[in-house]
């Protein structure tokens, strides 16, 4: 099952995924008539500021998700074909469980319906092969979608490489790999 | 197998997905003392109010006993269960047995021993038929009084108030919602639904219900003042409903008390939601929140079709109420070593930490749908006295990640 | 990948780049892709260190920067800084002009000469000044001195090429409207002054300013480099020419001119004459000079060298690995060539000491030793020739026929021929009884987001069709070119019964074979002003406003920040101006209906944004019917 993943240290805070977003949710598709839309589109992916990192907050899609559990009247619901957590409009009451228990703060608060509004995951375009419009619109590769066997070979490809260049640097200076030479390449230090 | 479910609520609900997702054959048989499908009393005020039908009341959809293959015993309570022989008696004078029951009974209101209370024109606020009993009486009386200013208290006073009602609620302790906020925050709150029309008396407790024959005129308060009224509202809190258990073999304190597995004493009983004790680590907790019944009931469904399954800990106190379109949030506990707060335009945060300086209590008022950040910060013990950015409604999860990236 | 489909010869070199995995626009805006909201809505802010800041057009996020700027002073203020990027490029251009012609008058530049005395004259006496008995140099050195005193002086006396060139209307009109400019240096100082921190803030009184650079523009812009480029190297006549990247030849040295200034490309051209011996004896048959953007329509115009490419090509005409020397001056050159050359033989030559570029090799071009420069450049091409001589290139056999050269003066020499003594009857004539329904300008640069969608081609078409004559500039033109819009032939193929009649007769008048082709190309992108020459000229003869004739003008393909100035001047002379895609200003609702709705007002121009060709011709139609009527014809 694809999912979105997010590394923190290529977001730019440039918005294009909150500015993506609203487009995708607006009913013309298109951001110089969204613009004009009423109401306006709301967005479901938000870039927020911590130290010196951005970070495009979404819905994680968590496989258990503590907004489904605590949903009282069943509004939050999951897509089985492809693993999404979904808003139901016509059961949600806007009781805010779902914001209370979320640790990623991210469910938002439709102010024309006062419902909750969140991530729908692209929904139909990802059914259809494509990819969320967040993805589609980060720059920098800071949101990416795939699937979590290919990340993991990606990052145990990247980790092999580091041990790598850790075991050749020793080699040169005729010792043997520590800890603190892989440290070292991953720039840690 | 033979699976018996005592109870129609969350807990209940949450238990039969649970079996079912593991386990489509075996028989499970749900008893429930309403004649309603299950639904969530979480919005029952709005049904009061009219903004809903009752429709929306209801946490599944139509075919879920269908669906599921449930055979459900509605308007039938338990009257008493009998684990020696594996039996249940109902009030129909029925027998059943099981292989594996769980009691999922959930609370009632309490009632509180006064003067006059017995009789006509007085409710708990509970069910369906509380209130459709309270919207019947609306028609011959506008002017209610409301026992207790809990979030229960505080909503059926907000929708009798929509309603046309003249209301007053009569709270015990000093503020209003004493479970959820603090002194500051209940003051805000109070003045908040005081604005919109409910009158609200603080430290004052009803003594007598004065009646004219059978008929409510109103209620006397402990400074003897007089409140006319046609109805009274009591909504004074919960408590397990253990009547069932009278012959004492399941081990109760407070409520059924049971193991981190929602195990009882007998090993193919569990209990959960409102009615469970459960014990983690040495604490016992009956934790009436809708979290803790929708997890107590996955897990106990997932033990009794084999799978080891266990809760970790206790779910912290935690609520949201809106009330007059006012949102508040609380979580953990509103007392600590140190205090910091923040107004802004999207509402008020107020945050007490213990001497680490982490999150012991959160207070949300106004823009609430940040509050699972907060739980997150409380759940994983980040300091945050130092980073005033964090006091804001709507802190952000790079927060969380920067926290536990300085923690370690 | 999906590629854009262009037409054959692009085509034909973009899968060359796909074979050769060579990066090419089109590749690097998908890249790009999607582009950014803030950046498309003019929405962000980068005046300042505070910021940036960017303001949410959906209303969730930030409504004011840090200082407080609402999102229509932040759109104003990025509109104006676009617009001075396209002033100053047109102005600088122009006094590059105005100071090697007075270097040549000083005798310090012995390579160039006065070409066209005719027009000096008609320069000297339109600026008011007296002939008797001064010398060609003296006269000379005097309208030197006035178009460097409208980059000096300090008086706030109105700008003289404005009293030279702008209707008398017109300028009463800005002058009411308080945006008659002086010194166009002044004007392009405070524009950065007005638009940097803690300035103007009023987003009307910015926009005010745009129009007055747009005034800078047109005047210290456009019409000084066209007057002096005539003076210097002859005023346009018709001639026939090629077009399309097909004119290349393999077995020649060829040498692609890419950039804006006749002062270099006259003397390449002028040197690779010269020097053909030199190419014969490295084996080739001879030196073949084209041009590629506006340098390749002042060359066309007045030398007839055969029309390369547009801009947009300036990248695919490399891709031939037949182009021995491409040699830029200034404006649009992307840096993207020199990575290209590096695939092939080919040298990419600089010559502006402003316009540098990795891995090109630069020349520096001074008026003064324009001659060595020249040769230089031009024995340069012969040595890249020499290793290329023999090797594959890959040329499109694309090309196509034009009628090309359509300065005032040469169509005033046209329409004399069907009445001497009101030359301009025949137009005013034909434009009533609606045989002209209008006229359209067609300006601007080729633009990868919409050139796979033929918008100039189809929109030219739908006008044709509708008796709407066209004239263009710029590299518009060369897409008008490639497409057989400046041929005779698409005069019967495109136009309604009435324009086809009236070009026909024209085409007779000119002792032409056929008729006149249906699309005028007018020029280089500076030479916008000879469009504004023609209305000017019309709306006199009529004692109208230019608002007020059946006309628009249309950048509909979008580059450059020079368009946008130029069509900021066009909405200050009263036009209807299309653009597409969207300029920079949808963030901003006050910008957007001041530009497209309440500046009509004011000056009766107004800006009209359409994606879609046939919208756009039918809004451009629906303007001129309306006009039309106001006119009472």
């Amino acid at each position: 099952m694809k999912e979105v993943f997010i590394n923190i240290e290529r977001c730019t805070a440039c918005k294009s995924c909150e500015i993506a977003c609203s487009v995708e949710h607006s009913r013309s598709k298109d951001l110089f008539t969204a613009i004009s839309e009423y109401p306006l589109p709301i967005r479901r992916v938000h870039v927020e500021k911590a130290l010196s990192f951005s970070y495009p907050v979404k819905c994680m899609h968590c496989s258990d998700a503590p907004c489904m559990a605590v949903c009282p009247t069943g509004a939050m619901y999951r897509d089985e074909e492809i693993g999404s957590v979904h808003v139901n409009k016509e059961r949600c009451m806007g009781c805010w469980m779902c914001a209370m228990v979320c640790p990623f703060g991210a469910i938002t608060a439709d102010p024309y319906m006062k419902i909750a509004r969140k991530c729908d995951f692209c929904r139909k375009k990802v059914k259809e092969g494509g990819r969320p419009s967040c993805v589609e619109a980060c720059p920098t590769d800071a949101l990416s979608f795939g699937d979590v066997d290919d990340l993991t070979k990606r990052k145990r490809a990247s980790a092999a490489e580091t041990v790598a260049k850790a075991a050749s640097m020793a080699k040169e200076e005729g010792r043997k790999v520590t800890p603190l030479d892989l440290l070292r390449i991953i720039g840690g230090i | 197998m033979k699976i018996v479910i005592i109870g129609n609520g969350p807990a209940a609900i949450s238990a039969i997905e649970a079996i079912r997702q593991f386990d489509m054959d075996c028989e499970i048989t749900i008893i429930s003392k309403e004649g309603e499908p299950a639904y969530t009393p979480c919005f029952l005020h709005r049904y009061v109010s009219g903004e809903i039908g009752k429709e929306r009341l209801y946490m599944r959809e139509d075919d879920f006993y269908d669906r599921k293959r449930i055979s459900t015993i509605f308007g039938v309570a338990v009257t008493e269960v009998m684990p020696m022989n594996n039996k249940l008696r109902l009030s129909d004078g029925r027998e059943l047995t099981y292989d594996n029951l769980l009691v999922a009974a959930g609370s009632m209101p309490v009632i509180p021993k006064r003067e006059g209370i017995e009789g006509e024109g007085v409710f708990a606020f509970r069910t369906i038929s509380d209130a459709d009993r309270i919207l019947r009486s609306l028609k011959e009386s506008k002017e209610a009084v409301v026992m207790g200013a809990g979030f229960i208290g505080l909503e059926i006073a907000e929708a009798l108030s929509l309603m046309g009602a003249t209301v007053t609620v009569v709270e015990k302790e000093d503020r209003i919602l004493p479970r959820m906020l603090d002194g500051e925050i209940a003051e805000v709150v109070k003045r908040h639904v005081e604005n919109k029309g409910a009158r609200i008396l603080t430290g004052r407790s009803i003594e007598a219900v004065k009646r004219t024959k059978n008929k409510i005129k109103g209620v006397m308060l402990d400074n003897g003042e007089i409140i006319p009224c046609g109805m009274l509202i009591v909504a004074a809190g919960v408590r397990p409903n253990l009547e069932m258990l009278k012959n004492g073999s399941i081990k109760t304190n407070q409520g059924i008390l049971v193991d981190d597995h929602m195990r009882t004493n007998i090993s193919n009983i569990c209990a959960a939601g409102d009615i469970a004790e459960i014990e983690i680590g040495g604490t016992r907790k009956v934790n009436p929140i809708h979290l803790n019944a929708v997890k107590g009931g996955y897990i106990a469904g997932c033990n009794i079709v084999g799978l080891d399954t266990r809760l970790d800990s206790h779910f912290e106190d935690m609520n949201v109420v809106t009330l007059f379109g006012l949102s508040v949030l609380s979580l953990g506990t509103q007392s600590g070593e140190r205090v910091l707060k923040k107004r802004d335009s999207k509402g008020i945060v107020k945050v007490y930490l213990n001497e680490k300086g982490r999150i012991q209590g959160i207070q949300l008022l106004g823009d609430v749908t940040r509050g699972g950040v907060y739980l997150s910060l409380m759940r994983r013990g980040i300091p945050v006295a130092d980073r005033p950015y964090t006091l804001s409604p709507y802190p952000n999860y790079g927060l969380v990640f920067a926290g536990i990236k300085t923690a370690r | 990948m999906a590629m854009k489909v262009l037409d054959k010869a692009s085509q034909f070199l973009v899968n060359k780049a796909e074979d050769m995995g060579i990066s090419i626009g089109i590749n690097r805006l998908e890249a790009q892709t999607p582009q950014c909201g803030f950046g498309q809505l003019g929405s962000c802010c980068r005046m300042c260190y505070m910021g940036p800041c960017r303001i949410d057009p959906f209303g969730e996020g930030a409504t004011t920067g840090v200082c407080g700027a609402s999102v229509d002073t932040i759109v104003c203020r990025n509109l104006l800084r676009e617009e001075i990027g396209g002033a100053a490029s047109h102005v600088g251009h122009a006094r590059h002009v105005v100071l090697s012609f007075k270097k040549m008058l000083e005798g310090k530049a012995s390579g160039y000469k006065i070409t066209d005395r005719d027009k000096l004259m008609e320069v000297a006496s339109g600026l008011g000044i007296k002939a008797d008995g001064k010398s060609d140099n003296e006269i000379a050195s005097e309208v030197v001195d006035k178009a460097l005193e409208d980059l000096s002086r300090q008086d706030d006396k109105p700008m003289n090429w404005i009293k030279l060139r702008a209707p008398k209307k017109e300028i009463d009109m800005w002058r009411e409207l308080g945006i008659l400019v002086s010194n166009a240096h002044n004007e392009i100082e405070e524009g950065m002054h007005r638009t940097s921190m803690g300035n103007d803030a009023d987003p009307t009184n910015l926009l005010l300013a745009c129009l007055r650079i747009g005034l800078v523009d047109g005047y210290a812009g456009l019409h000084m480099a066209t007057d002096f480029h005539d003076i210097m190297f002859g005023t346009p006549k018709p001639r026939m020419i090629e077009a399309n990247m097909g004119v290349l030849e393999k077995d020649k040295v060829n040498i692609a001119m890419h950039g804006h200034n006749p002062v270099l490309s006259e003397k390449i051209l002028e040197w690779a004459g010269k020097l053909e011996s030199e190419a014969k004896e490295a084996g080739a048959t001879g030196i073949n000079v084209v041009g590629v953007c506006c340098t390749g329509n002042e060359l066309t115009m007045r030398r007839g060298v055969p029309m390369a490419g547009h801009n947009l090509q300036s990248e695919l005409i490399l891709l031939t690995g037949a182009v021995d020397a491409m040699v830029v001056d200034m404006q649009c050159i992307w840096p993207s060539t020199t990575k290209i050359a590096e695939c092939f033989d080919t040298k990419i030559i600089t010559t502006e000491s402003f316009v540098k570029m990795s891995g090109a090799t630069h020349i520096a071009f001074e008026t003064e030793h324009a001659d060595d420069a020249a040769k230089k450049v031009v024995k340069m091409a012969v040595e890249a020739f020499k290793a290329r001589k023999g090797k594959e290139v890959s040329i499109p056999k694309e090309k196509s026929v034009g009628l090309i050269g359509f300065s005032v003066e040469a169509i005033l020499d046209v329409l004399k021929k069907v009445n001497p003594s009101y030359p301009l009857k025949p137009v005013i004539d034909n434009i009533v009884n609606g045989n002209i329904y209008g006229a359209v300008g067609f300006a601007g640069c080729p633009s990868i987001k919409l050139r796979d969608t033929s918008m100039t081609e189809i929109m030219t078409k739908e006008l044709l069709k509708n008796n709407v004559l066209i004239v263009t500039t710029g590299c518009t033109a060369h897409i008008c070119a490639q497409a057989g819009f400046m041929d005779t032939a698409a005069t019967n193929k495109y136009c309604g019964d009435g324009l086809k009649s009236v070009l026909t007769a024209l085409g007779e008048a000119a002792g032409l074979d056929g008729p006149l082709p249906p699309v005028w190309h007018m020029g280089s992108c500076v030479d916008n002003s000879r469009i504004a020459t023609l209305l000017g000229a019309l709306a006199n003869k009529l004692d109208v406003k230019i608002s007020q004739l059946p006309v628009a003008g249309s950048a509909p393909e979008l580059v450059q920040e020079k368009a946008i100035s130029i069509g900021t001047w066009l909405l200050a002379l009263g036009l209807l101006v299309h653009i597409a895609p969207s300029p920079r200003i949808l963030g901003s609702s006050l910008a957007t209906k001041v530009l497209t709705q309440d500046i009509e007002k004011l000056t009766g121009g107004k800006a009209y944004v359409e994606l879609d060709p046939i919208k756009a011709a039918a809004g451009m139609m629906a303007h001129i019917a309306q006009k039309r009527a106001a006119l009472g014809i």
